[in-house]
């Protein structure tokens, strides 16, 4: 644990850690740009030189480790010059598309230079040209004349994805990233590079020239993909999701996430077709369509809930709120009516982040359901059942309450469900399940409504709501309680927030739960788990395995 | 002089085994390989051998970093660096195309010091007669017992490896050397880790120059006294060879002590100028990256490490170019601005655009429409260039355009004036 000075502040950090690492930890800003906590070090922006006292040359504070004793200044004359000089060199050949550029806004090159650069240029030459949107692979598009070569594109590739695509071409000032022949920028996890461009030379082909960044109102929530539960920031924009980026997480995503849920976006938008709007329920809606649909699902579950002969299907990818609810309903109202969690995996883990199971919260549903009526029964259970003629209303969540389901096996075997008399199904997007309802209680999708999620892992996180869902959809929280308080058990819950409290004070795990520490926050684990532990694979184990080696290794002398 | 270093040149057939073994070649290492390896540093550490790849550090204080005990999993690499870019330098070249087995017999000494178990000679792609010729050397050497398997009987396993680079200055630097050696694109690494503690292949690694290996026989063979004893003092030491270039009557490589005045150099081996009414005007002492000296400047100048350092100037690769009055400077300055703008790897922001901005600038005074404001700018963003970077490249470019501006500011200031050079070629 060295102890040594940035300008006038004391400094103790670990071993072996660099001297930008400790200035960042404690609040000093040193600029950069290469420098990335999750990539290896690269050393060639050059913006991140510092004065260290007895070193014959500047020295760059992302590379210099720090020492006992060791006295760096970050705010001398020096170093301003040296700053001012390397942003200079930076700008020179730079095309300053600020108006038509979307970084413009969260753009490094922007605030650094309006912090540390001059005023004026000296440059009077023809800049450097070159290719102003060359397509690097599906979702990836690239500005040869913004590229400041910082290289955190290609070692995301080689470290992080692992797949190795980008490559530095040529030299000097016609250095290009491109792309191998035959092998475009084209994995799981691609636009991750646009987020780590530290300028506009990588922007996202989805979110190109849609908006200036500053429009967004930036929502923070839970990616809905897979039971990772990436922490992601909504950009929302009248209503509208315009992009979707990590929001820093090491317990669950670190800096990333997968293309995936970075087009949740998109695949909500693209597929609006599919979204189901307005409540059906045989005969004459009437005046009011939700209150007759409300009242002929509350009658039906209330005549069924007489017999027996009712089963409840819960879904992984409802949150921990809407969950409980389902879980009150089938114990309180539908008197101990089995419950059945469906189930959505496909394919296989990867070794980053991407999980077979592709709900946000098949963990948080298990809990809540074992909490208040017992674990949850299987989906082939209730296809049995269903096929053996025991059951009159099938009361479902369905599988499209985060988005489309088009690319995905029914979640129920069709025959079985047509075995029913009544499907009640509540759900947003169209799936086998909804095209078989006899009622449909259309729901507000993800993004439409706050709560929580767990991930794999036990991590609980809270999503805000970033949209108004459509005049003809409702909470699946809200309707539930709606049917609750229908069938006069309770009162409806004023809202989702209420319901974790509920939830906190019934349901082991959750003890420690409450939704205000959740929100924008890294979230926090169910009581008993060590999700640290599962955070997502450290990035270039190898590389940096080899950095704390040279690190350990007494610096001697060379040419 | 004695010529040591040169004595096979101009022998008929002096590349082959049989003529290298007919004058005395391979003796040394039959010695090295009988004497403990630490005894062979430090007879090259009391030789005062430094460097002769161009920042002349000593070349036994570089050997005794390399770890004493490697393992089969981690062996020592020793890397012999031909990759001679540097403009006015060819005198690798000559030892390897008519002497390759004084070469691979320093190569194999220096390996068994350093206890490496592999030599790579990365040897620039333009010298494909070199590299034929090299090949063909370490295939004899092989077939003689002198290289691969228990060589000479004595227990010692080494390889040799030729290389050919692909055509890129920055590739003769000695980490993007190893870079490109392994495969990928020539780009220095960041340092620290030291070639010695993570060079080729992550392993330990010593890489020299040519002519450093070269010498290494000698101070086996004749002894790290009389080696020293050579020179200008015990810091400077040794044979020396020169590439002599420009508007002298003899150019080429000659071989002297260190530290032989520069003018000696000029008038005894290169003949003088080249036309008699044209006088000396300036010299490039080691090379393109180093400052340049005016007329003045060269008088009384020992041509070693230290003397040229004082002058504020380099050794460098001895590179010695020299110009008389016809030369225009500003012309030569744009040249060697070209170079490093095309030479520049890119990796850092101050090489890849200030290499490329110098030029510019340059390029622009010389076609008259410079102005004063701009060499201002010049000074200032190659005083920016300087110690900024991963590798001297950026240096390299600096120091030359600095000395140009401060020795020859009043050519600049021509051009700046009157659109034309201020001196015309006849
Ligand atoms: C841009 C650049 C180019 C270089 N090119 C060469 C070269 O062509 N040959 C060489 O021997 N050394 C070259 N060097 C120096 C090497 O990095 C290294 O210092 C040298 O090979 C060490 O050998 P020595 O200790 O025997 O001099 C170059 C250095 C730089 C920065
Ligand atoms: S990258 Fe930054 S500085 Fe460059 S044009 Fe875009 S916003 Fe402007
Ligand atoms: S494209 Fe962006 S991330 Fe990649 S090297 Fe250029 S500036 Fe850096
Ligand atoms: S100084 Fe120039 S040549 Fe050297 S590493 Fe940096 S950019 Fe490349």
């Amino acid at each position: 644990m060295p102890t040594f000075r940035i300008d006038d502040r004391e400094i103790t950090c670990p071993d072996g850690w660099t001297v930008l690492q400790a200035a960042l930890a404690e609040g000093i800003e040193i600029p950069h740009y290469c420098y990335h906590p999750g990539l290896p070090i690269a050393g060639n922006c050059r913006i991140c030189l510092v004065e260290v006292e007895k070193f014959p040359k500047p020295a760059i504070a992302c590379n210099t480790v720090a020492t006992e004793g060791m006295v760096v200044h970050t705010r001398s004359d020096k170093v301003r010059e040296w700053r001012e000089a390397v942003m200079e060199f930076l700008l020179i050949n730079h095309p300053l598309d600020c108006p038509i550029c979307d970084q413009a806004g969260e753009c490094k090159l922007q605030e650094f230079s309006y912090r540390y650069g001059a005023p004026t240029t000296r440059f009077k030459e023809e800049k450097e040209h070159g290719p102003k949107a060359r397509q690097l692979g599906p979702h990836v598009v690239f500005d040869w004349e913004r590229c400041i070569k910082c290289t955190r594109c290609i070692r995301f590739c080689e470290e992080v994805s692992g797949t190795g695509e980008l490559g530095m071409f040529l030299r000097g000032v016609r250095e290009e990233i491109g792309t191998f022949p035959g092998r475009p920028l084209d994995n799981p996890y691609s636009g991750n590079v646009v987020d780590l461009c530290p300028v506009g030379a990588l922007t996202l082909r989805e979110f190109r020239f849609r908006s200036r960044v500053w429009f967004l109102q930036n929502v923070p929530s839970v990616c809905p993909g897979c039971a990772r539960g990436c922490s992601i920031d909504i950009g929302e924009f009248r209503n509208q999701v315009y992009r979707i980026t990590p929001r820093e997480n090491h317990a669950v995503n670190r800096w990333w996430i997968c293309d995936t849920g970075r087009l949740w976006g998109e695949r909500l938008s693209a597929a609006r077709g599919a979204r189901l709007d307005g409540p059906r329920a045989p005969g004459d809606g009437g005046d009011d369509p939700w209150a007759t649909a409300l009242a002929e699902a509350a009658r039906r579950l209330g005549e069924a809930s007489r017999t027996g002969r009712v089963a409840v299907l819960a879904s992984p990818r409802a949150s921990v709120e809407e969950t409980w609810l389902l879980a009150r309903l089938a114990k309180g109202v539908l008197g101990g009516a089995p419950v059945h969690l469906a189930r959505h995996e496909h394919g296989e883990d990867d070794d980053l982040l991407i999980r077979a199971d592709r709900a946000p919260n098949a963990r948080g549903a298990q809990a809540v359901l074992e909490a208040v009526c017992g674990t949850p029964r299987s989906v082939e259970d209730l296809e049995r059942s269903l096929a053996a003629g025991e059951i009159d209303v099938l009361f479902a969540l369905g599988p499209g309450l985060v988005g489309p389901v088009d690319d995905e096996p029914p979640v129920v075997a069709p025959e079985a469900v047509s075995r029913a008399a009544d499907v009640i199904v509540v759900d947003a997007f169209a799936s086998p399940l909804s095209a078989a309802a006899t009622i449909l209680l259309p729901a507000a999708a993800w993004g439409e409504t706050s709560g929580t999620y767990v991930n794999f892992a036990g991590r609980v996180q809270w999503a805000e709501r970033a949209l108004v869902p459509p005049v003809d959809c409702r909470p699946v929280s809200m309707l539930l309680g709606d049917l609750l308080a229908h069938l006069s058990l309770e009162p409806s819950p004023p809202s989702p927030e209420a319901v974790t409290e509920r939830v906190a004070a019934e349901v082991p795990g959750f003890e420690n739960i409450r939704w205000q520490d959740l929100l924008a926050s890294d979230g926090q684990n169910m009581a008993g788990v060590r999700a640290e532990e599962h955070a997502c694979r450290a990035t270039g184990a190898l590389v940096r395995m080899l950095e704390a080696e040279r690190r350990a290794s007494p610096a001697s002398a060379g040419d | 002089m004695e010529k040591v270093l040169t004595r096979n040149i101009g022998i008929e057939d002096s590349w082959t085994l049989r003529v290298y073994r007919s004058r005395g070649g391979y003796k040394a290492l039959e010695q090295a390989l009988d004497t403990e390896p630490d005894a062979l540093i430090d007879a090259v550490k009391a030789s005062g051998l430094r460097g002769r790849g161009g920042a002349g550090f000593p070349t036994g204080v570089k050997w005794s970093f390399m770890p004493k005990q490697p393992t089969p999993e981690r062996p020592n690499y020793l890397i012999c660096n031909a990759d001679e870019s540097e403009p006015g330098t060819f005198k690798d070249r000559l030892i390897i195309e008519q002497d390759p087995h004084q070469l691979v017999e320093g190569c194999l000494v220096a390996a068994w010091a350093i206890r490496a178990s592999k030599v790579f000679i990365y040897i620039r792609g333009e010298y494909v007669h070199g590299a034929r010729r090299l090949e063909q050397a370490v295939a004899e050497a092989r077939e003689a017992n002198l290289c691969g398997r228990n060589i000479l009987g004595k227990g010692f396993d080494c390889d040799v490896v030729v290389h050919r680079g692909a055509g890129a200055y920055i590739c003769g630097e000695e980490t993007a050397l190893m870079d490109s050696l392994e495969g990928g694109r020539g780009n220095p690494r960041l340092k620290p880790p030291f070639p010695a503690q993570a060079g080729l292949y992550g392993h330990p690694t010593t890489i020299n120059n040519v002519e450093t290996l070269s010498c290494v026989p000698l101070i086996v063979e004749r002894g790290a006294e009389w080696f020293a004893s050579i020179g200008t003092d015990e810091r400077n030491t040794g044979p020396k060879l020169y590439c002599l270039s420009g508007h002298v009557k003899r150019p080429g490589v000659y071989e002297a002590p260190i530290g032989i005045p520069l003018l000696e150099l000029i008038e005894e081996f290169g003949g003088g100028m080249l036309r008699d009414d044209r006088p000396l005007k300036a010299v490039i002492p080691g090379g393109s990256s180093v400052p340049v000296l005016t007329a003045e400047e060269c008088r009384d100048l020992p041509m070693d490490f230290d003397s040229l350092a004082k002058r504020g100037t380099m050794l460098g690769s001895a590179g010695v170019m020299v110009m008389d009055s016809s030369t225009d400077m500003v012309q030569v300055m744009e040249r060697i601005a070209h170079f490093y703008a095309h030479e520049s790897c890119g990796q850092c922001t101050p090489c890849r655009e200030g290499t490329g901005w110098l030029e510019k600038i340059i390029r622009r005074i010389r076609s008259g429409r410079g102005s004063l404001d701009d060499l201002a700018t010049l000074e200032s963003a190659a005083g920016h260039m300087r110690g900024t970077t991963i590798c001297p490249l950026a240096d390299a470019a600096a120091m030359p355009c600095q000395s140009f501006l401060a020795k020859f500011r009043h050519e600049f200031e021509h051009y700046i004036k009157t659109g034309r050079a201020a001196v015309t070629a006849g």
